[in-house]
Formats: structure tokens, C-alpha cells, sequence
């Protein structure tokens, strides 16, 4: 009789993360006054959640070491340029405007796919920008400038 | 007869320009959404949900909840022409809606399709109108302690049933529960899991949670996908379209019975069109005479899990809007942007906002005629729809994003809250954990943990007050057996799992 090989590390990091939330939220819940029954202070239902957390985080441990599903595979490329270009759009957009912003977030995020096509990215980023700009800051009027403070 | 005047006035109200403005503009995207890969209705709506601060909030629901039934239209026509289920409840009508495309008869069944949702919309429409003012009256009879029963139940339920571990399920729901008590706690004011954060003192953005979790998350998740897509353009000319009378004699009893079956399991908390679907189709099988036509183009195979389906939608709007009760993560979103609006779906609010409910009631027939006209002809259009490559898709995607969550309070820090939920999101998704769970225990938990104070300040620190009542006592049982099941179910299949190799 076999047993499987691979533990996979990703269900069981997936439990953890559950575990160390959970003893988190349950110290810090701690801290808030707990009340009494009757009159539950703001402290009961985060220590409470906190402690259900870290038990289900311990079962999808076990379960994980038990199970012998492979991994799943990570596109890194989509991992790092998405995050990088909605984060750009957030700190250039009430800087500098919708248009630089939108631009930086086009480019950016072209990155994670391949291959990269510099006049597709280019002629995203115009459309979007502009019909961005006509929908929502003169359509909506949403308060941020086209480009600018 | 009141019933009569109350649909009047909401006629009245979905019949003006405006309305039906919204109500096409709302079916539009939800059709063009759920054909479309990759998108869900869920992304859609929590897309729309910005909007909702923009526009006169009768109007952004009956949008909203266009997009909702509109996207179960759509992603059936995804389903049938190319295999691609645009969401999980086309995934049945794959089986046997492309065998039928790849016999040349995609036309059939997409009409098909298009009538046997509208009857089975209609049909949960018309319970709805019937039914809507007794379940809001019975709903009166609830309590704090009534109320906190039945969202243990929907949470409960909507993690165990269905597929995927019931342990993960729970999880999520826990993690969205927590994630819902971040903020300023209304009892005693004190500040909670902010880490000294000045954003997170009113809590964590819904629309920033929503998009995060499903638009963002789905887009790292899809975005180097291939999305090779081939339709065969002569099936689907209108002529066609028609059925023969052996279609239709088959589809009748199916479309019933599928009907009837969607409108009970949808109107139940936690349960959704999801497992209606699911559930119709395994029960059609059982019935048939001839269960080996099934997978092969059996036209039963789509009329009956179709009406399930849209029934099911359409139901699904009972608990929410009569009781507060949301049963499913989209409902949860709607009930979401009624609250920030400061209207209270429950059983008051077929009387105090007796022009929204009736409005949108008369938005459902609306939208669904609608549907049914226009997909005959606009399936063409649908069409070359599918061919639009993802990678210019998702860069159009995410701008809707950016700008949608920055939208609601001009918070760059909401964007970034997206982005960390994308990731968290991403996660879930490959990890296998369901994120619709965690946005209902993100919506229900600040509300379970209101009911049970309340219930518990009532009843002087007695627990007993949850099991004292018939109703809530029944709720808690239902939900401690959904327990009981799914752990058995699980243990046993993890024994199964473990082979012995010779």
C-alpha cells in the first residue's frame, strides 16, 4: 500500500494562512472589552471568528496532508504587472489625471500576457482613455481631472 | 384588487423612458457578459455597482438585476454555440446544448433556450406577486433571534451544498464574516481591526471587496489563457430556428417541471440556480424513458435546466426583498447597494418602499420580454462578440475597475484594497475556495452579529432564546444537519480517495 508522496504545500500553506488569521484576529479581539452574555461587548464576535478560523485552519491543514492533489501552477507574469498597474493608476490618477493614469495601467498590465504588442497596448491605452474620459469625468462627472490636479 | 393597483404603480415606473432605459441597458450588459468567457455576472454586477451611487436607486436595480437574468440568457448561447459555459449554471446546458449545435440544430435550441427561461422567469414572477405580501407579513413575525437562525442557515447552506469542500466553504464564509467586522462596531462605537488605518473606520469597501474577489481575481486567473473560439455561422440563421413538433412536445413537461423546481430551490437562502440547475438536470435523466439521449443532444436536456435556471434567478429575489435575506452572493451585493442607500429590503419594505418593489417586479416581465425578442434576432451580433480577443478584453476590464472603485468615495486607498483582494481572490481560486461564500459572510455577518446581541440583550444572556421558538429552532436544525451531512460526505470521500496500488 502506497501513500501519496507529495504533500501538497500549497492546501496546506492555504490552512495556515487561515491558522495564523485567526489566532490574529482572536489575539486582537481579545483586547476589545468582551462583555458579558447579555450584553456582548465588541470583542466577542472577533474572538469568536478568530477562534473559528484557526480550527477550520488546522482541518484544511489535515486535510491537506492527507490529499495528494497536485499543485496548481502561478502565472507570475500576471501576479507582478497587474498589482504594478492598478497600483500606478491609483497613485498617478489624483496626481496627474485620468489619461496618465489609464496610460501607465495599459502598459503596465500589457505585460502579463505575451508576447507584448506595442500598438495594440498603444491603441487601448487612447481609446480607453478617451472614451474613459467622456463616460465618466464629463458623463458621470466623477470629480477627477483628465489630466492635472 | 390590491395586488392589481400595486402593479399598476409598477408599470407605471418601469414603462417610463427611464426604465426601460435602464432595464435594456441592464439586460444589454447582462447577456453580452454572460456570453462572453472569463466575465461572470458577479464581476458584471459588482462592475454596475458604482453606478448605483450615480443613479435614482429603483432605476440601479432594475439595471443591476437586468444584468443578473440578462447574463443567464447570454452565457446559454455561449454555452450552446461553443461549449464555453459563460457561467456555472450553463455549464449543463453544454451537455447537451452543443451536441445539438454540433448536429446543425443551434438554432432550435437557442430558441429553445430563449423560451423556456422566459416561461420559467415568468412563472417565479408571478409567484413572486402572489406570494410577496404573505412571506413579508410572516417574515414580521421574526425576531432578532428568527433572523439570526435563518442567515446561520444561508450561510451554512450556501458553503456546504454544491460542489466543492464544505470545509472550505465554511472557511471562507468565516474569513468574509471577519473581513465584515473590520470597522467602527455600532453598539459601542469602538474601533475594530483597523490597524490604525483611517480608511477602514467605516469598514472594508464593499465595491472594493466585490471587484476585487471576482473581477480582478478572475482576470490574474484568466489573462495568458487561450481563448480559441470557432463558431459555425450557418447554424444560426433564423430560419433555422425552428423547432420541430416533437421539440416541442418533449420540452413541455421538462420546462414544467424545471420551472417549479427553480422557483423552490431559488427562493430558499443559500440555495441558488446553481444547484437548480444541477438538480433539474439529474432529475430529467431519472424521468426520462430513454436516459441514453441524454449527452447527446436530448432537447430535454436544456428545456428543463433552462427554466430551472431562470426561475431560480428570478426567485431568488424573494427572500431578499421580503425578508432582507439574501440568498446568494449577488443577491447579497443588491441588498449590499439597497443598504447604502439607506433602504432596508425586509419585511417592511414592500410597504414603505412600495414603488421599488412593485417597480422592479414589473422590471422582471419587462426584461424578460425583452430578452426573448431581442436575442432572436441579435444572436448574430452575439456572435462575433465571442471573437474578441482577451487580451484587449481584460486591459479595458481593469480600467472599469480602477475607475469604479475610485469612483464611489475619490479613494485611491479603495483601489488599492482591490488590488489586495485581487491577490487574496486569485488565490481563492486556485486553492479551490469559494469566493462567493466569503462576500456573503462579509454582507450577513455584521447583520448575524447585530440579530444575535440583540437577541441575546432580549433574552437576558440566555441562550436558550435560539432553540425556544418553532421557527428559529427549526432554521438551526436544518443547518446543524446540512453540518452533520456534509462532514459525513466529506470523510467518506476522502477515504475513497486514499487507492491501495497493487
Amino acid at each position: 500500500m502506497l501513500r501519496p508522496s507529495s504533500v501538497n504545500v500549497w492546501e496546506v500553506a492555504g490552512g495556515v494562512c487561515f491558522l495564523l488569521i485567526g489566532i490574529t484576529v482572536t489575539w486582537i479581539g481579545s483586547e476589545y472589552p468582551l462583555g458579558s452574555l447579555q450584553r456582548l461587548g465588541a470583542g466577542a464576535f472577533p474572538v469568536a471568528s478568530g477562534v473559528t478560523m484557526a480550527g477550520f485552519g488546522i482541518a484544511i491543514i489535515l486535510a491537506g496532508l492527507k490529499a495528494g492533489t497536485p499543485p496548481p501552477e502561478v502565472s507570475l507574469r500576471a501576479f507582478l504587472s497587474i498589482p504594478l498597474g492598478m497600483l500606478a493608476w491609483a497613485v498617478v490618477a489624483p496626481r496627474y489625471g485620468l489619461i496618465p493614469a489609464t496610460v501607465c495601467l495599459v502598459v503596465i498590465c500589457s505585460f502579463a500576457q505575451r508576447p507584448v504588442r506595442p500598438l495594440t497596448m498603444l491603441m487601448v491605452a487612447v481609446v480607453l482613455s478617451i472614451a474613459g474620459t467622456v463616460v465618466f469625468l464629463k458623463g458621470f462627472g466623477i470629480p477627477l481631472a483628465a489630466i492635472g490636479r | 384588487m390590491e395586488l392589481l393597483d400595486n402593479l399598476a404603480l409598477g408599470f407605471e415606473i418601469a414603462l417610463s423612458f427611464e426604465g426601460l432605459l435602464f432595464c435594456f441597458i441592464g439586460v444589454t450588459i447582462g447577456t453580452f457578459v454572460g456570453v462572453l468567457p472569463g466575465i461572470g455576472a458577479l464581476t458584471a454586477i459588482s462592475m454596475g455597482l458604482p453606478l448605483t451611487f450615480y443613479l435614482d436607486p429603483t432605476l440601479a436595480l432594475i439595471m443591476l438585476a437586468g444584468i443578473f437574468y440578462g447574463s443567464q440568457y447570454g452565457s446559454s448561447i455561449a454555452a450552446i454555440l461553443v461549449n464555453i459555459p459563460g457561467t456555472a449554471t450553463a455549464a449543463i446546458t453544454c451537455l447537451d446544448g452543443y451536441p445539438m449545435a454540433q448536429q446543425g440544430r443551434a438554432g432550435v435550441a437557442l430558441l429553445i433556450t430563449a423560451i423556456t427561461s422566459y416561461i420559467g422567469g415568468t412563472f417565479a414572477i408571478i409567484i413572486m406577486m402572489i406570494f410577496a405580501q404573505s412571506i413579508a407579513s410572516f417574515g414580521l413575525e421574526f425576531g432578532s433571534a428568527e433572523y439570526f437562525s435563518i442567515m446561520v442557515l444561508g450561510l451554512v447552506a450556501a458553503s456546504t451544498i454544491g460542489v466543492g469542500s464544505p470545509l472550505k466553504g465554511l472557511a471562507s464564509v468565516a474569513l468574509g464574516l471577519t473581513l465584515g467586522l473590520v470597522g467602527t462596531d455600532v453598539y459601542t462605537g469602538q474601533l475594530r481591526l483597523t490597524f490604525g488605518i483611517l480608511e477602514l473606520i467605516d469598514g472594508v469597501s464593499l465595491v472594493a471587496l466585490a471587484m476585487g474577489l471576482f473581477g480582478v481575481a478572475e482576470i490574474l486567473a484568466s489573462v495568458g489563457g487561450k481563448h480559441q473560439v470557432v463558431v459555425d455561422r450557418k447554424s444560426v440563421r433564423v430560419r433555422s430556428m425552428i423547432p420541430t413538433r416533437e421539440d416541442i412536445r418533449r420540452s413541455v413537461f421538462p420546462t414544467i417541471r424545471g420551472s417549479l423546481m427553480g422557483c423552490w430551490v431559488g427562493a430558499l437562502p443559500g440555495a441558488g440556480p446553481t444547484i437548480a440547475t444541477f438538480m433539474t438536470y439529474a432529475v430529467e435523466k431519472r424521468v426520462a424513458k430513454d436516459p441514453s439521449r441524454f449527452g447527446r443532444g436530448a432537447v430535454e436536456g436544456i428545456a428543463a435546466p433552462e427554466a430551472a435556471n431562470n426561475a431560480a434567478v428570478q426567485a431568488a429575489f424573494i427572500p431578499t426583498l421580503t425578508l432582507g435575506i439574501p440568498g446568494d452572493a449577488i443577491m447579497a451585493i443588491l441588498l449590499g447597494s439597497m443598504m447604502i442607500h439607506g433602504i432596508a429590503p425586509g419585511p417592511l419594505f414592500i410597504t414603505e418602499n412600495a414603488d421599488m418593489f412593485w417597480g422592479l417586479v414589473a422590471s422582471f416581465w419587462i426584461g424578460n420580454i425583452m430578452l426573448l425578442i431581442l436575442n432572436i434576432p441579435l444572436i448574430g451580433i452575439w456572435v462575433r462578440l465571442l471573437a474578441i480577443p482577451y487580451r484587449i478584453l481584460y486591459l479595458a476590464m481593469l480600467f472599469f475597475i480602477c475607475i469604479g472603485v475610485y469612483s464611489v468615495q475619490s479613494s485611491a486607498f479603495d483601489v488599492i484594497a482591490t488590488i489586495v483582494f485581487g491577490v487574496v481572490g486569485y488565490f481563492m481560486i486556485v486553492l479551490q475556495y469559494p469566493a462567493a461564500a466569503l462576500l456573503l459572510g462579509f454582507i450577513l455577518g455584521p447583520l448575524i452579529e447585530e440579530h444575535f446581541r440583540r437577541a441575546m440583550l432580549l433574552s437576558h444572556g440566555e441562550f436558550a432564546t435560539f432553540v425556544d421558538g418553532p421557527i428559529s429552532s427549526t432554521f438551526l436544525g436544518m443547518a446543524a444537519l446540512l453540518l452533520v451531512l456534509s462532514t459525513f460526505r466529506s470523510l467518506t470521500r476522502v477515504r475513497r480517495r486514499t487507492p491501495v496500488k497493487a
